[in-house]
């Protein structure tokens, strides 16, 4: 059933690519129908299903599919990819009501949109690397199209930087994934397979850190993160929000999939460097978000900020940590997509400037009274506050850090303390400004529209919905931590 | 001597050869019976239609109706290796007639003479990959290159096409004096002219230098012909100059015979010299040298690509590149590491031709013209754009098309050579990384396609494609699109017939 995420997904594309142009309606409810669609499936599972207590990896289809190579078509999933899957259908039901109002090219728009939805759900359920990798790159080629063509702010410049980036960085990846396929003699690119080898030492020394920076430079791994603002800032909103929201996570969950997973005394070596690189990236987004004017790069650097977390909590390689890592997947997915809506979609097509200084002169508040609400619901889930998601996943990967490297998850901390200036500091400037710069009369801006309203409605429940019952995940994600394919991981951490 | 029976089996062997070279003969005769043919402007659909007809049915006597075996001692072989290579590249052949049909405005007279030209040069390939024996690598090579020769001059209407086939058969020429010197040293150290017997001969031996000289010359008076760096100046200035079936023809059909014909002579003929590739030591062996005009390929190419505004040159810079890719197949002499190399072409060759004829229906008549007529394709020609952007990302190399997965199997080819895993692995990461800085300006063409406003100066029936070109068009990217997302059995079937095929 989960694997209809993937196959709708991309009929939907082709739907969306050969419907006429014309008729700009059409596209966008074969993209809504299919984005619901993918979603209930995931919801279904999640809902109805118990978590298999011992994490075991479902599997859904297997073929064969290049017998020359042992290369299999193998879907399945686990309670990490389905959190991942349930991410990428609320955001992308998200991102597509953001993106009602694309008018022009809108067939091609919906087409690149769903194609690289497609391609995201693909990389969430292949258990087969060869398929995880052609998915991962299905995903790289409709984004420079997204942003090269309906962007805004640099977007040739953006799109390019973004996808170089986003290339060398799965060049990188497919390295360890070959030198991993041959090194072992294994017949089968299955990760289930791959896991049996013990590598040694003196490979896994070069193999670990050549795929772990090859994935994360898509998760925006401080200092390979610069790809990441100028894109987002760059995207139309509903891909930024795709972007920040699941595209970056396809980083880390390779991360945590490939090396972390194969190669764990590799990981062991690297990790405190690594981590301190994460936390590093976690203070020093939050320093340049802090001093940002355009709005869109207040959010895009808090996401460089908030991606450490996530990779913070992967190289933990604690229980805490990792559970936490994938937690703050979840919940920035949700975050970010919900504040690149506010700003890309709510104020800017409205007030055409993102610029903080010229914003107060809107008097937003008092115009766009729900754009206000929604935006300080938002900053406050993105500061960590209590009974938002926020804050459930970064206590976990703070105190999965603090089991690791105490002193790292001070560096963290200043990153929460970082990321309520930052959002503060927007949030007054943008919405309450001095009541001194707000002139007499302010130039009217037309209501927020229903999709708005809808896709923002859904981005709040989700984050509280988690961040007030976290177990609905962690229900799935605990028991994939105890499975055999993670042991040796956290084991080896546990022993040092 | 030769005995009756000998010429019967000779015959069996090339009957699929002859078939071409009687079309090509059929061709010229019944051109010659018609006064008007030469006429200005007359429809090549005669010409065309014969030929390929005479290479549909060379494929089916080739595959079906072809006895296995060698004849005179050894010089010419078939197997089924060489049968599934031939296939190949006479179905390249179709696609380059169908080409040459599609845009028939380009060449305007003599089409008789243009067919069967094609058809020899095609023959000499198809001799080139069955050949076992130096006398007839050479011969086969001087008929495909004498044939190339001319067609890259059949464009007279300008000075500077002229003036690049002159230098096409220039550099030709002196590959040629390469191989043959190459040759003559082979023989005089080993004292045979078979492959076999040289690789015999030599069991047991330490390298003799001057064997190993005569390799290496051997290597790059075929270098030239395959477009392998350093040896690929002629590349850019004879894409730009020739007319599109040709350039196709140089760009796949000649590189899958000269890939094929490399990979002979070196694992058959000089397997124990074949070296390590540790430290780059130039005089154990072969496989440095390999690594090294690969790694060359590789940078020059795509380096050289990425500052090209005419699109020709571009593709023509590109196709080193690729010849790089495809060069690390060679590393090890395995069913898998062949057959990923004879894939690769294949894949490259389909997506090419299809990419040359969509610029030929864009009005991208010669090298000065810039992206100028791609630009704002979509709104013009959507079909034409999908197709465009298909065809492009299969050359990048990004999956599900073909292109990615043939790249994919070279790369495990080379990591599986047994010993000197590391120097490998960074062949392939450099390999990779040429590939990212390859994305940059085949994104470039797709941006131009896809981005940007159509210009008003552009008449507005430069986009439209004949029916014919459309169809071919079609044809190429859904091959690319097919064989990237089902490409179990054309992989399985190519490995199968090398494991078949030990000589």
């Amino acid at each position: 059933m989960l694997s209809w995420t993937v196959y709708l997904s991309f009929l939907a594309s082709i739907g969306c690519f050969i419907s006429p142009a014309s008729r700009p309606e059409r596209c966008r409810w074969i993209a809504l129908t299919s984005a619901i669609l993918t979603t209930m499936m995931a919801l279904r599972v999640m809902l109805f299903q118990n978590p298999p207590e011992d994490g075991a990896i479902e599997i859904i289809t297997h073929q064969a599919w290049i017998p020359t190579l042992g290369i299999h078509f193998l879907l399945g999933f686990d309670g990490i990819s389905l959190v991942m899957v349930l991410l990428t259908g609320i955001a992308s039901i998200a991102a597509i009501l953001f993106s009602w109002d694309i008018e022009t090219r809108a067939n091609e728009f919906f087409g690149f949109l769903m194609a690289l939805i497609g391609g995201v759900y693909g990389v969430f359920i292949s258990f087969d690397l060869f398929l995880l990798f052609v998915f991962y790159e299905i995903a790289i080629i409709p984004k420079y199209f997204l942003i090269a063509i309906w962007g805004s702010t640099n977007k040739s410049y953006g799109a390019m930087k973004l996808v170089l980036y986003s290339f060398v960085g799965s060049a990188l990846a497919l390295v360890g994934i070959l030198a991993a396929f041959v090194v072992s003699g294994a017949e089968s690119f299955a990760l289930q397979e791959l896991i049996q080898f013990p590598y040694e030492e003196g490979f896994q020394r070069w193999a670990f850190p050549v795929t772990f920076l090859g994935f994360v430079i898509l998760a925006g791994l401080w200092p390979f993160h610069t790809w990441a603002p100028t894109g987002h800032v760059a995207a139309p909103t509903g891909t930024s929000m795709l972007l920040a929201g699941v595209v970056m996570k396809l980083g880390a969950y390779g991360a945590l999939r490939v090396p972390l997973t194969l190669f764990p005394m590799g990981a062991s070596i690297w990790r405190e460097e690594l981590a301190l690189l994460a936390a590093l990236g976690i203070v020093a987004g939050a320093l340049v978000a802090l001093v940002q004017q355009d709005f869109k790069f207040v959010i895009g650097y808090s996401s460089v900020s908030h991606m450490g977390f996530v990779m913070l909590g992967l190289l933990a390689t604690t229980e805490a940590g990792l559970s936490g890592a994938v937690l703050q997947m979840f919940s920035h997915g949700i975050i970010a997509g919900l504040l690149f809506a506010v700003v890309g979609r709510m104020i800017y097509t409205r007030t055409h400037t993102r610029d903080l200084q010229a914003l107060s002169q809107f008097d937003l508040r008092r115009q766009l009274p729900f754009a206000g609400t929604v935006f300080l619901l938002a900053g406050l889930a993105s500061m960590g506050l209590p009974g938002f998601s926020g804050f459930v996943a970064e206590l976990h990967v703070i105190a999965g850090a603090w089991q690791s490297y105490a002193w790292l998850s001070l560096l963290a901390g200043l990153g929460v303390v970082l990321g309520v200036a930052y959002t503060m500091r927007a949030l007054l400037a943008s919405f309450w400004p001095a009541p001194h710069s707000i002139p007499a009369h302010v130039q009217s801006l037309p209501p927020i529209t229903l999709p708005e309203k809808c896709g923002a409605i859904l981005l709040l429940a989700a984050t509280l919905l988690v961040g007030l019952y976290p177990r609905l995940l962690l229900d799935w994600v605990i028991p994939c931590l105890h499975a055999p394919m993670l042991q040796p991981l956290i084991e080896r951490v546990s022993t040092i | 001597m030769l005995s009756d029976a000998t010429h019967t089996d000779l015959f069996r062997l090339i009957a699929p050869e002859c078939i071409i070279v009687v079309t090509a003969l059929a061709i010229l005769g019944l051109s010659m019976g018609r006064r008007n043919d030469h006429a200005p402007g007359k429809s090549p659909l005669t010409s065309s239609l014969m030929a390929i007809a005479g290479l549909a049915l060379a494929i089916w006597v080739n595959l079906f109706h072809q006895s296995q075996g060698h004849a005179l001692d050894w010089t010419f072989v078939v197997n089924p290796a060489t049968q599934m290579v031939k296939a190949g590249l006479m179905l390249t052949g179709i696609l380059l007639v169908w080409l040459h049909l599609a845009c028939s405005q380009e060449v305007r007279e003599h089409h008789a003479e243009f067919h069967a030209l094609m058809l020899f040069a095609l023959t000499g390939m198809a001799l080139l990959i069955g050949s076992n024996h130096l006398l007839m690598i050479f011969v086969a090579l001087e008929i495909t290159a004498l044939s190339l020769y001319v067609l890259a001059a059949f464009d007279k209407r300008e000075s500077w096409k002229a003036r690049n086939a002159l230098k096409y058969f220039l550099i030709g020429g002196l590959s040629a004096a390469f191989v043959l010197y190459g040759f003559s040293l082979i023989y005089g150290v080993s004292g045979s002219m078979s492959l076999p017997l040289i690789s015999q001969s030599q069991q047991g031996l330490p390298i003799d230098p001057l064997l190993l000289l005569g390799v290496i010359m051997a290597l790059v008076g075929f270098g030239f012909k395959i477009a392998a760096a350093p040896f690929h100046w002629w590349v850019a200035d004879v894409y730009a100059s020739t007319l599109t079936p040709v350039t196709g023809l140089i760009a796949s059909a000649s590189k899958i015979a000269g890939f094929y014909v490399i990979g002979r002579f070196l694992w058959h003929g000089f397997p124990q010299a074949a070296g390590k590739l540790s430290g780059f030591s130039w005089s154990q062996g072969w496989l440095p040298w390999i690594a090294a005009f690969s790694l060359l390929s590789m940078v020059i190419g795509n380096l050289a690509a990425l500052r090209q505004q005419r699109i020709r040159r571009l593709i023509g810079f590109s196709a080193v590149a690729h010849t790089g890719y495809a060069l690390l197949g060679l590393a090890s002499p395995g069913p898998q590491a062949m057959a990923s190399i004879a894939f690769y072409l294949l894949s490259y060759g389909v997506s090419v031709i299809g990419f040359l004829a969509l610029l030929r229906a864009t009005g991208q008549q010669d090298d000065r013209i810039e992206k100028g007529p791609l630009t704002g394709l979509w709104s013009r020609s959507p079909w034409l754009a999908a197709c465009l952007m298909l065809l492009i990302l299969s050359l990048a190399g990004i999956p599900p098309l073909v292109g990615f997965l043939a790249k994919f199997n070279l790369f495990v080819a080379a990591l599986n050579t047994p010993g000197n895993f590391m120097g490998w692995i960074a062949l392939v990461v450099l390999a990779l990384g040429t590939s990212a800085v390859s994305l940059y300006y085949y994104l470039g063409i797709l941006k131009e396609a896809f981005c940007r406003e159509p210009a008003n100066e552009i008449p507005s029936h430069t986009s439209e494609a004949t029916h014919s070109e459309m169809t071919l068009i079609l044809t190429c990217t859904l091959i690319t699109l097919i064989l990237g997302i089902l490409p179990g059995w054309l992989l399985s079937t190519l490995v199968a017939s090398f494991q078949q095929s030990p000589t």
